[in-house]
């Protein structure tokens, strides 16, 4: 497991997530393995990214704490829910992306979604932040708890993206 | 031409349900049920199509996790459960109960000039049941009575109440309340039943 995993496993038993609805991604296996490894959160497997956007929601409305966690190269299939319902109604979740348009990514499609995601948030309006290479792990936990300041504060839903990858930085 | 009205199907669901959760998804099923008086209980989705179902199963699994027992509407047309088919498979897979799903089913796209659906041409309620809903079909008011009794008999069962209806849609006010306000009034609802639940 490497710093940065730890860094995102503290950071979501901290905040007290009780639900992950989650997406596979070959970099976030050891976030995923360890959550399956213990009864911390409940831990659900979706089929698709908007559908998670609508569970989240709904657990979000029982006062629940709910986590999205899925690749970027899925995040397309989730715009819709991600305008028309959570920012639409002000759902203050947090989505947990991974980038997987690191270097070395051999699939290039992916790469090609890690370098727009940025801008398709600002054109939509929604608040991402970005833990890369570029970021110091020594700043990353402090990025995170400015994200759940932002949701509560502002009252609407952030997304966090984060290359847990060995890679640098596609985007600097 | 089927016998029901989709306005009639939602003034029955709004008074033999008027004390449990209810989401409602967007266009004309949001404006006819909203035109007989927004309830607390009722939560409008006025975008997303397909989400409902989704929506409805957090609220049950939120509710799960306070061991809460209560029952979770979720209306659907037939377009939009299509939009969102995968649902009942995570459905399934968490083995939830108390969801009871109607979908109201034109075999169309009413709302936007009646273009066909693919649900003309497959059986819903046979994908409904294979994925261990229990399913109860409805053609007319006797079969919706029917239903209603059966489902308010036992609410630990996950049902999928497939309502046939015709293509009127009745001339009903645009929604514009603020998105916001129609939240909070559900969450507010919500946790006043989640008080008395525990």
């Amino acid at each position: 497991m490497s710093n940065k995993d730890s860094i995102l496993i503290e950071f979501i038993i901290q905040e007290k997530f009780d639900t992950i609805f989650y997406l596979p991604c070959s970099t976030m296996i050891n976030i995923i393995s360890y959550f399956k490894n213990n009864s911390l959160v409940n831990l659900i497997p979706i089929n698709k990214e908007d559908e998670g956007i609508g569970l989240i929601t709904g657990m979000h409305l029982t006062n629940s704490k709910p986590l999205l966690l899925i690749q970027d190269s899925g995040l397309g299939n989730s715009y819709n829910a991600i305008v028309s319902l959570l920012m639409f109604y002000k759902v203050a979740v947090m989505i947990i992306v991974t980038i997987r348009g690191y270097i070395g990514e051999i699939s290039s499609p992916n790469t090609i979604w890690s370098e727009k995601t940025t801008s398709i948030h600002n054109a939509i309006g929604i608040k991402e932040y970005v833990l890369n290479n570029s970021l110091e792990l020594p700043h990353w936990n402090g990025t995170l708890m400015g994200a759940v300041k932002d949701m509560a504060i502002n009252n609407r839903p952030v997304i966090v993206k984060v290359d847990l990858s060995n890679g640098g930085p596609i985007n600097v | 031409m089927y016998d029901l009205e989709r306005m009639d199907v939602l003034k029955v669901i709004k008074e033999e349900f008027a004390n449990f959760p209810i989401v409602i998804p967007l266009a004309a099923t949001a404006r006819e049920m909203h035109s007989l008086g927004p309830k607390a209980n009722e939560f409008y989705v006025l975008g997303s199509m397909g989400m409902p179902i989704s929506i409805a199963s957090g609220i049950l699994l939120g509710f799960e996790k306070r061991s809460i027992s209560l029952p979770v509407l979720c209306l659907e047309g037939d377009g939009s459960l299509l939009m969102n088919l995968n649902s009942l498979a995570t459905i399934k897979y968490l083995d939830l109960k108390g969801l009871i799903l109607i979908v109201l089913d034109n075999e169309g796209y009413s709302v936007t000039g009646n273009q066909v659906a693919q649900s003309k041409t497959i059986n819903l309620s046979r994908i409904a049941e294979s994925v261990d809903f229990k399913v109860l079909n409805v053609l007319n008011k006797v079969d919706l009575d029917n239903a209603i009794k059966a489902v308010k008999e036992d609410f630990e069962q996950k049902y999928f109440v497939h309502v046939k209806i015709n293509n009127i849609i009745k001339d009903t006010p645009l929604i514009f309340t603020d998105p916001v306000i129609l939240k909070n009034t559900f969450v507010n609802y919500l946790n006043q039943r989640m008080e008395v639940e525990v």
